[in-house]
């Protein structure tokens, strides 16, 4: 017995220090008549785990009640699901693409369908302000009235439009924030706003009206100003038109909200206005606008509108489709050309139906006229531009007698031009007999021929000439049938080719030309197999003499 | 960056207009005096510390059939009291232009400015007049609209002043 009263006198004392003693006989009277378990019981009742247990099972309905009666709830709550939702994102941001991957793809469609179907409304509405007899009728009477077409325009379509919403702060004046329609052009927000509130001052000054009490309407013309004040701010919409009264409640309940949402920084206000930056979305809704025919306009068909892209539409397909084939017609004749025994094309272009080819032609080989005849053009009008010549020992160094235009080229650079001509022309590239590929020696020659062409290259270039053509003509032996000296001839001259490209020379600027066996007795039979180097300017840009 | 209110007051033609003309952008013209008495401009000034944008309530002058619109100073956290240093009405005016700011706003910041500056000869602001106001605690500077001496500087001494309270309001 004596334990038993000994420990619970103990457990009271320990309770009890420091309480005054009136206390203390409270607590040792509470724990003779409720036991010693009544205080691990109440510890445990307020316990924080029976507390989350307790709130858990009614946390559920608790919220669904409270956002039915009261939308607090989620206002409050809305803070922190934004920082939780931030905080995922920044955690893994995988995890919230793949939620909302499923839903983008049809949003997108769905604002760019919306998009693209008020881009058409929008441009039937134009054509037929800009065509139709009623926009012709409105320019004229725009005109007479000695207003804009645009304001003429706005006042025949539209019942009203806010074209600016300005948040004020009643005391200062000073501008809290400001949006606009995009469409109109506003002057300075923040002059308005303190002269606005300097005229409100005035009127009450000059009127002995209450300070309290502000401005409600301004009209003039079509334009009104309405300011919905509150005990601190104001919000303050131009309109141009006439604003309903679900509009004007509109207005109401954002300087309500506003009052609500920012009372505490529109109550220590200093001059910072970093705080009301977040009202954009508030002031926002409140710029509106209504059309007068606004229910017809959905109805109705906008046919002026799929009328001019229907056109549009059709006039690009014409000219597309008529490009393309002229376009396949001038790639043929460039085609059939470079097929044609005897012809060498050293430049060819496209301007617009004309085609103009730079053209060699062998004296053995087909007339232009008959060339023409047989690449019968017919939508393009080819302009030829021909040099006959006869290829052989004589007739290529008549072939390598180019100089370059007195007019734009000096005497220096002529006679540098002339050097590196014959430095090129005076080369050639001799192989063994039957063969198609060459030797070392010959291999070794090829970067310093390599580096005269783009000597020349560059001299064309600072002389603004068109770029220079290399023709190669590859040469054969008399030995063999005249296909197979062909057929040789044109393996030596293609291989001469790959080698230039491959150090670096433009390949559209290089034809090889295969002429088999041209050569008389004069030359030895190692110096009949070999490919010749000429340097040749197109026609248009050079002064190349008769061959 | 700040947002402040500063009304311009002063007697009538001591140049508070033609001395912030240069340095202000205004959408509006003069005859807002004549009309509401009040014409509105905005001023950026550059801190050390921050910028600070005052919209500058240039309130018509006060003569003796003129009262000062007391409804124009509600709210200001700056004043910019300007007199003409060669004229001595407008000098005897200042105390009473002073006092009747005073009662509407206490502990606002009041920059000083004796205005026409340029005109040497006919200067009658005397060194001490200059000398007890400034151990007033007042900001007395000597400005002149025609060549724009000491304005630039007025604009930042009272910049700096309403900077100074605005801390210690927020500190408060």
């Amino acid at each position: 017995m004596s334990k038993l009263e000994d420990s619970p006198n103990a457990s009271i004392n320990e309770q009890t220090e420091g309480f005054p003693s009136q206390d203390n006989d409270y607590l040792r009277l509470r724990r003779l008549l409720l036991g010693a378990d009544y205080d691990s019981a109440l510890q445990s009742y307020v316990s924080k785990e029976d507390d989350a247990e307790r709130v858990a099972s009614v946390l559920a309905q608790a919220i669904r009640q409270s956002t039915r009666n009261d939308p607090a709830v989620s206002k409050a709550l809305a803070p922190l699901l934004n920082k939780a939702i931030h905080e995922s994102i920044i955690k893994n941001p995988s995890q919230i693409t793949n939620v909302i991957f499923p839903i983008m793809g049809p949003a997108i469609r769905k604002s760019v369908a919306a998009a693209l179907r008020e881009m058409v409304q929008n441009l039937n509405r134009v054509l037929e302000q800009s065509f139709s007899p009623k926009g012709i009728a409105w320019r004229y009477k725009a005109w007479r009235a000695g207003v804009s077409y645009g304001r003429y325009v706005i006042s025949q379509t539209l019942k009203f439009r806010v074209e600016q919403v300005l948040l004020v702060h009643r005391e200062t004046g000073i501008l809290l924030h400001a949006v606009a329609d995009e469409a109109v052009h506003v002057k300075d927000p923040e002059l308005l706003s303190s002269m606005l509130t300097a005229i409100q001052d005035f009127v009450c000054d000059s009127f002995d009206t209450s300070s309290e009490s502000s401005l409600e309407r301004i009209e003039m013309g079509d334009f009104a100003l309405h300011i919905c004040a509150g005990p601190a701010a104001a919000v303050a919409v131009a309109v141009r038109g006439a604003l309903g009264e679900a509009e004007l409640g509109q207005v109401n309940e954002a300087i309500e909200l506003i009052h609500q949402d920012y009372y505490q920084a529109l109550d220590t206000f200093e001059g910072d206005r970093e705080a009301f930056e977040s009202t954009e979305d508030i002031l926002r809704g409140c710029l509106v606008s209504e059309e007068l025919e606004a229910v017809t306009q959905q109805k109705r068909r906008p046919w002026l509108a799929i009328g001019f892209i229907f056109a549009l539409a059709l006039s690009l397909g014409f000219i597309s489709v008529k490009n393309w084939q002229v376009q396949t017609e001038f790639e043929r004749i460039i085609e059939l050309t470079q097929q044609e025994e005897g012809y060498i094309m050293v430049a060819s272009s496209r301007d617009g139906d004309a085609a103009n080819l730079s053209l060699f032609r062998d004296s053995n080989s087909i007339s232009e006229s008959a060339l023409l005849s047989k690449l019968s053009p017919k939508r393009l009008f080819v302009n030829m531009n021909v040099k006959t010549i006869t290829f052989g020992a004589i007739d290529t160094a008549k072939l390598n007698a180019l100089t370059l235009p007195a007019p734009v080229a000096s005497l220096d650079e002529r006679t540098q031009y002339a050097q590196l001509l014959s430095h090129i022309n005076s080369r050639a590239i001799y192989f063994a007999e039957n063969a198609t590929e060459l030797g070392s020696t010959e291999l070794e020659s090829i970067p310093a021929l390599v580096n005269a062409i783009h000597r020349v290259k560059a001299l064309n270039h600072s002389l603004k000439l068109a770029t220079p053509q290399i023709m190669l003509l590859g040469f054969a032996d008399s030995n063999g049938s005249q296909a197979a000296n062909l057929e040789v001839s044109k393996k030596r001259a293609e291989l001469v080719k790959a080698l230039l490209v491959n150090n670096g020379i433009q390949e559209s600027t290089i034809q090889a030309w295969g002429l088999g066996h041209k050569d008389g007795q004069l030359l030895s039979a190692r110096e009949k197999r070999r490919v010749t180097i000429h340097v040749v300017n197109p026609f248009t840009n050079s002064r190349t003499e008769e061959p | 960056m700040l947002v402040k209110k500063v009304c311009m007051v002063g007697p009538f033609a001591v140049g508070k207009t033609s001395l912030v003309k240069r340095f202000v952008e205004s959408i509006f013209s003069d005859k807002y005096h004549t009309t509401i008495g009040v014409k509105v401009s905005k001023k950026k000034v550059e801190l050390a510390q921050e910028s600070m944008q005052m919209m500058l309530w240039d309130i018509e002058g006060v003569d003796v059939f003129t009262e000062l619109k007391s409804s124009y100073l509600r709210g200001a956290s700056g004043v910019m009291l300007v007199i003409d240093g060669t004229r001595p009405t407008t000098i005897r005016q200042l105390n009473e232009l002073l006092s009747l700011v005073r009662s509407y706003l206490q502990e606002t910041p009041v920059v000083i400015l004796a205005n026409k500056f340029d005109l040497t000869n006919e200067w009658k602001l005397s060194q001490d007049d200059a000398t007890k106001l400034r151990e007033n605690g007042l900001t007395l500077i000597e400005t002149s609209a025609k060549t724009g001496a000491g304005v630039e500087e007025a604009f930042a001494a009272l910049a700096q002043a309403m900077l100074r309270e605005c801390d210690s309001k927020t500190a408060e």
